[in-house]
């Protein structure tokens, strides 16, 4: 082999080499590109993006590998280097043949020409560096697994498609077919306010369920040319759509209210709808605002401490915007409260915002300015961000009361009552007491005999002054009395007596007067002649024509029957002082109970009780009713009309309707029944306002009835669903009375009318 | 029978060809004896044998043959094997024959078709098993057979469904259910699942009510699980809207309880005139949904006109004599009449309401309603006395509060309870309505029908089977179509104006009976075969055992004579050689 040979050899050799590398090299960068699309596929949807990031990355590859491999400044060195370095039997000497033998020396030259002998027998079996299996095998495991990621994706796209098919039954229809014209694609893209920070989407659905007052963007595309084209809101309002394009038409609304819609639009003079939708509207729920750390009623005592810490808990769906707190103070009692309100910030956080918030306040009672018997009443507001009107939440009323230990003052009512008698009669349970005491003392041995007998007796006077006052009541005089003492030194008892009554005076009660609330006249004193009179005196016949009076028995304003109990309970009360000057208190108990009993019974006696006001009718006269001249008087008549209300006369016959046509299997709708379908769509449609979760699904197979839209094999399935909603709508009537039907035998007829009564 | 052992089935009438036969028989003669040829005798011998050939052929005779039926045990669907094998061991010689649809035993024959049953029904001296359907067993002329019934299936072995049953009224679904397991029945209505009973295993009865709101003819599912199977089945359920009544109330003075009953029954379209006193000469009259008419006095035109009269006590005593009368013919003749309160004194009106009354000290009721609310009412401290005559509608502890009586074709109702407004001004207008509208309904006058149609058979009816059915009619002959078709109808023989027909049940489905003379109507519903199996065995059974043989019959055959035609071929035969003997005989 000669030189020129073995350099050919060589050049063969790299044009080998470059070739099965850039084979490997192409391999690797396919398979990358094809990795590269496959998973770009999953996650950016469209394609020219997806094939230029699939080119990039094989280019990368590509270059990436042709650098590493030097292929595109490759020299003989190289191959030389390679040479040596595989086969030993070159002995190094490779790079020799690409030499010229000019420039070698005799040895290299001998060298030279060994190696090429050797490199002679070596050519055929040389074999150049390469991963071309390799780059295959790695090609092929992304071959393979570009159709597995693309198939997931064609699923999708398959289920996708499927759906929107469900959605838009519309799109079905041929795309050339210009006979009719359908909805291509329908994009409703929804816009939330703007205080509830949510981003605008599109519906996946043409149900759209959407914040209130969001904007909501319909977006209908037609396969071909429509005029006219409508949204009907919930069966009633229409809104024109806005042709953007010639078959495109948009629509915007703001939309507060839940309902429902369908699109309308003509076509070569025909009127095409679409299915009923769903709106439904997620109302922006108020805030929700509660205290959580007090009780609705606390109670205060000055010395308590008086910073109360209110935590509020504060939240709501979109964000609050603000809260307070409202504090009232009052202060005062009766006629002269006065109130006095003021709004208090929450002081942590300082600003309400956020979807949930604790905030604490701390409210201090004295700088408030409550002191003590004042209340102080508040509640918490809280205040959300919508636009315009903002929804707001207040709590329960909370009550702080700082008691009053300075006087409490307990007021029994007594009703309506008016007190003939001023409340004195505590004066014999006084003495009752006082005289229990005693016995107890004189038990224990705790008195000196002497004591007990000084004790007894003033309890004896003390229940002698007490008769002495219910003895006024019946008219007695002071010094007049019955019995002994009234006979023995009257007028000494009686001035020493007064002067008792006046140191009395001074210390009992303001009331124990002879006319305190001035029930009779003051007058009465001015007639006082004194005198008894003389019971042996005939009775005068011009009693009843003079003015008497002096006569202990009349002079009072007592009833008769409390009188008699008064008088009972004076001479009680005289048999209790006997015993009690007798020093034998024990004795005297007896009397002085009995005393209280029929004191505390006239006490009841002589209270008023004014009776509820209400017409007490006087007695009817029986043999006067009915009797008057009446002749003026015509006869009244009435006459009225109540047509029989049949609430939802559509929706009746088409439920009779239905019932035949599942009845008899049918599967077509009759043209003549159609009508009745639209009726009852109509009605179902008023009902569909109000809740339209529960009857739109009926509302739109009402009209895909009434349209003859149902397939024959489903048209009992629909039917089913339909009867079932209107049997529901139709709302239960209480029963009611009918004619009977009675076709009995004329023999049994006219033996019934010919039966006599039993009791002829 | 005659002692002849021939009959005939002549194809000319007899003397037509008596006279023909004689005609030929002395030309022939005459012409053979005038032909000089030899075998005179044997010629008219043959002649003879001419003769009686054609005649023969003519006349075609039958010979009676005496012949002992054979007997046999039918075995029908459901039979039970060993209820057959101790027959066969007691009658050995009993012939097994099987219907088509049931098992096959041993050595049985399967009848081919029910209409043999004529031939051979008269043998059959056993039906085991579900027996024979109603027209089957019409075609067993002599029936001499003793039925053993098989075992029932599993299903709802009757039902019955109150009627008319009306829109907004409860109305009861009952029957009997033979549960094979423990089931569970379930009534589903157009809306749903309306009420569900489960029952256990062994024979019960059960009971659903249901409330229908809309009138029309439609279908409830009765859904049951027998054998593990789901069985749903079609329940027809007719349901019709109320008419209106023409109704009276008469008043001596206004009362919130009259003012409300007016109210209700307002409301609900009835015609309605109410009557009551403001004053001794003055009247305040109210007319709902009719016109005004003159309500004076009771005059037997008036009392004719209304339905139902309402009136108290104290107007019904004040009513003179001729008013009285009017009224009483009126009641006689239909009219029913509602006291609403009876008086202490009853007798003054025991003319209209002959009761035996018994003061109580009770004057107040814990009634329960059908929505299971509760209420205290007054009622009028008396007992209303049990008797015949007294039919109850409302009743509390056995004590009756509201009832009527009949007077005639009419009907005098009372209601004891008072303050039943309070109800309704509570809300519950439906427990309201429960306490007046039977009592109104049923006392009100029923309207008059020029026809009434009933079909005589037993709920359900099958496809292809016969409907009987029944009209009463007024003194018209009616003329009665099934659904367009006209279907004649007989007069019973012995009672006037009864009327009977028999149609065939059509296809599945809702049909009716109507009467073109005026709107007479019922309808029908014809269930799909293989529905209602239990009921459809119970029917039966009771149907063959109302034809079966009383049990004294001896089991044994019967003599029965059996007529078999003589071949036509014999006489053509005999003609042939007769005649050629003649041809031959010239020859010879």
């Amino acid at each position: 082999m000669s030189t020129e040979k073995a350099r050919y050899s060589l050049e063969k050799l790299k044009t080998r080499y470059i070739f099965l590398r850039l084979v490997e090299i192409i391999l690797l960068a396919v398979a990358t590109a094809l990795l590269t699309k496959a998973i770009a596929n999953l996650v950016i949807p469209t394609s020219p993006l997806m094939i230029f990031l699939a080119i990039i990355a094989g280019a990368v590859v590509l270059f990436t590998r042709l650098s590493h491999y030097r292929l595109l400044n490759l020299t003989s060195d190289f191959f030389a280097s390679y040479l040596n370095k595989t086969y030993p039997q070159l002995k190094e000497s490779a790079d020799l043949l690409t030499r010229d033998d000019e420039n070698l020396t005799t040895l290299q030259q001998l060298q030279k020409t060994q190696t090429l002998n050797q490199f002679n027998i070596l050519y055929p079996e040389i074999r150049l560096p390469n991963h071309i299996l390799q780059s295959a095998g790695i090609l092929s495991v992304c071959v393979i697994a570009y159709f597995l990621l693309s198939s997931f994706k064609v699923t999708n796209r398959t289920s996708i498609t499927e759906k929107k098919r469900n959605t838009f039954t519309e799109n079905s229809a041929g795309i050339n077919d210009t006979t009719t014209s359908t909805i291509r694609s329908l994009t409703i893209v929804l816009t939330p306010p703007v205080y509830t920070r949510l981003k605008a989407f599109t519906s996946p659905t043409n149900n759209l369920i959407f914040p209130e007052g969001s904007m909501v963007n319909w977006r209908a595309e037609f396969t071909n040319e429509v005029t006219s084209p409508k949204i009907i809101f919930s069966g009633r309002d229409s809104s024109s759509l806005v042709n953007s394009s010639r078959v495109v038409s948009t629509f915007q609304k703001k939309i507060n209210e839940s309902g429902f819609y369908q699109v309308q639009w003509s076509y070569k003079s025909k009127i095409y709808r679409s299915d009923y939708f769903k709106i439904e509207v997620i109302k922006d729920q108020p805030p929700k605002a509660g205290i959580t750390n007090l009780a609705q009623f606390t109670r205060l005592r000055f010395a308590d401490n008086l910073t109360i810490d209110v935590n509020a808990s504060l939240a709501d769906d979109y964000g609050l915007d603000r809260a307070h707190i409202i504090a009232t103070v009052s202060k005062g009692s009766g006629e002269s409260v006065k109130f006095r309100e003021e709004k208090l910030f929450f002081t942590n956080p300082s600003r309400i915002s956020g979807k949930q918030v604790n905030a604490t306040l701390t409210l201090d009672l004295l700088k408030l300015g409550l002191e003590p018997g004042d209340e102080l009443y508040f509640y918490a507001e809280a205040f959300d961000n919508k636009t315009p009107v903002p929804n707001h939440h207040r709590t329960e009323t909370f009550f702080i009361a700082l008691q009053d230990t300075a006087a409490e003052v307990t007021t029994i009512d007594q009703g309506l009552g008016v007190d003939l008698l001023p409340e004195y009669f505590r004066s014999q349970r006084q003495i009752i007491i006082d005289t229990e005491k005693l016995l107890k003392e004189r038990k224990l041995n705790q008195v000196t005999t002497k004591e007990f007998n000084a004790t007894s007796n003033e309890l004896g006077y003390d229940q002698k002054v007490l008769r002495l006052r219910y003895g006024q009541f019946m008219g007695e005089e002071a010094d007049s009395g019955i019995g002994i003492e009234a006979a023995a030194g009257a007028v000494e008892e009686s001035e020493h007596e007064k002067d008792e009554k006046d140191i009395m005076k001074q210390y009992g009660h303001d009331h124990d007067t002879e006319n305190e609330h001035n029930l009779v006249d003051q007058k009465k004193e001015s007639h006082d002649h004194g005198g008894i009179k003389d019971p042996g005196e005939k009775e005068d016949p011009l009693k009843d024509f003079i003015h008497q009076h002096d006569n202990s028995e009349e002079a009072t304003f007592l009833f008769q029957s409390v009188r008699a109990k008064l008088k009972a309970a004076l001479s009680l009360m005289w048999d209790s002082e006997l015993q009690l000057r007798l020093y034998q208190p024990a004795k005297s108990l007896p009397y002085q109970y009995q005393a209280l009993k029929l004191l505390k019974e006239i006490s009841n006696d002589s209270r008023i009780y004014v009776h509820r006001s209400g017409f007490d009718p006087p007695p009817l006269k029986e043999d006067k009713r009915l009797t008057a001249d009446l002749t003026e008087i015509r006869n009244m008549t009435n006459r009225y009309i109540n047509p029989p209300v049949q609430r939802y006369p559509g929706i009746r016959l088409a439920l009779t309707l239905t019932e035949k046509m599942i009845q008899e299997n049918s599967s077509i709708v009759p043209s003549e029944s159609q009508r009745i379908f639209t009726l009852a769509g109509q009605e179902l449609s008023l009902e569909a306002i109000e809740q339209p979760g529960l009857y739109l699904r009926s509302l739109s197979l009402l009209r895909t009835l009434a349209n003859q839209e149902v397939k024959p094999e489903d048209m009992k399935k629909i039917l089913l669903e339909v009867r079932k909603t209107l049997w529901t709508v139709i709302p239960p009537v209480s029963i009611s009375p009918s004619v009977r039907p009675a076709a009995i035998h004329m023999l049994d007829q006219k033996f019934l009318e010919s039966l006599k009564g039993r009791n002829e | 029978m005659n002692n002849s052992p021939f009959t005939f089935d002549p194809l000319f009438p007899v003397w037509t060809i008596t006279v023909m036969t004689i005609l030929l028989f002395v030309f022939i003669l005459w012409k053979e004896v005038r032909r000089k040829q030899r075998f005179l005798t044997m010629r008219i011998i043959a002649q003879l044998l001419i003769i009686i050939s054609i005649l023969g052929l003519v006349l075609r005779p039958f010979i009676y043959e005496e012949k002992k039926s054979p007997d046999s045990i039918l075995l029908t669907r459901g039979y039970s094997t060993s209820k057959v094998d101790s027959l066969l061991k007691k009658y050995p010689k009993l012939h097994i024959i099987t219907t088509d649809n049931a098992s096959t035993y041993s050595n049985s024959e399967v009848l081919p078709n029910l209409q043999d049953l004529s031939s051979i029904g008269d043998g059959i001296r056993f039906i085991v098993g579900e027996g024979l359907s109603h027209d089957a067993l019409e075609l067993i002329s002599v029936k001499s057979f003793r039925f053993i019934p098989g075992k029932s299936p599993g299903g709802v072995s009757q039902l019955f469904i109150n009627k008319p049953v009306r829109v907004s009224q409860f109305s009861s679904i009952h029957g009997t259910f033979n549960a094979l397991d423990n089931s569970k029945l379930k009534l589903v209505g157009p809306s749903g699942p309306e009420d569900s009973i489960s029952l256990k295993k062994g024979v019960s009865n059960f009971s659903f009510s249901i409330k229908p709101r809309q009138a029309g003819l439609f279908i409830y599912e009765l859904t049951s699980q027998v054998n593990g199977n789901t069985i749903t089945e079609k329940v027809p359920i007719e349901v019709v809207l109320e008419k209106k009544l023409s109704i009276l109330i008469l008043q001596k003075f206004p009362t919130a309880e009259i003012r409300y009953l007016k109210n209700y029954l307002a409301e609900k379209g009835h015609k309605l005139a109410v009557r009551y006193q403001t004053s001794k000469t003055n009247f305040k009259y109210e007319f709902a949904n009719c016109q005004s008419y003159k309500i004076e006095r009771i005059t037997p035109e008036l009392a004719s006109s209304i339905d139902l009269l309402i009136v108290d006590s104290q107007v019904l005593t004040e009513l003179n004599s001729s008013e009285k009368a009017a009224l009483e013919n009126a009641i006689r003749s239909g009219l029913g009449v509602i006291i609403p309160d009876i008086p202490e004194k009853e007798k003054t009106i025991t003319q209209f309401l002959p009761l035996k009354l018994k003061p109580v000290a009770l004057d107040t009721v814990h009634l329960q309603t059908h929505n299971s609310r509760q209420y205290v009412l007054p009622v009028q401290p008396v007992l209303i006395m049990v008797e015949p005559a007294l039919q109850s509608i409302t009743t509390h502890h056995g004590r009756i509060l509201s009832g009527y009586i009949f007077a005639g074709a009419g009907k005098v109702a009372f209601q004891l309870l008072k303050e039943t407004y309070r109800i309704r001004l509570e809300g519950n207008v439906d427990d309201y309505a429960s306490i007046w509208s039977p009592l109104i309904e049923k006392t009100a006058r029923a309207a008059k029908q020029n026809f009434k149609i009933s079909i005589d058979n037993s709920f359900p009816y099958f496809p292809d089977e016969s409907l009987f059915i029944n009209i009463i009619s007024s003194g018209l002959k009616p003329s009665v179509y099934t659904d367009k078709t006209f279907l004649p109808v007989q007069e019973d023989v012995i009672i006037d104006d009864s009327w009977n027909g028999k149609s065939w049940a059509g296809a599945p489905g809702w049909h009716s009976f109507s009467i073109k003379q005026d709107t007479t109507k019922i309808n029908y519903f014809v269930s799909e075969k293989g529905e209602w199996s239990a009921s459809r065995f119970n029917n039966q059974v009771k149907e063959n055992f109302l034809n079966e043989a009383s049990t004294d019959q001896p089991i044994d055959g019967k003599t029965v004579y059996t007529s078999k035609e003589i071949s036509p071929f014999l006489f053509f035969l005999l003609f042939l050689i007769s005649s050629g003997f003649l041809w031959l005989a010239p020859k010879i």
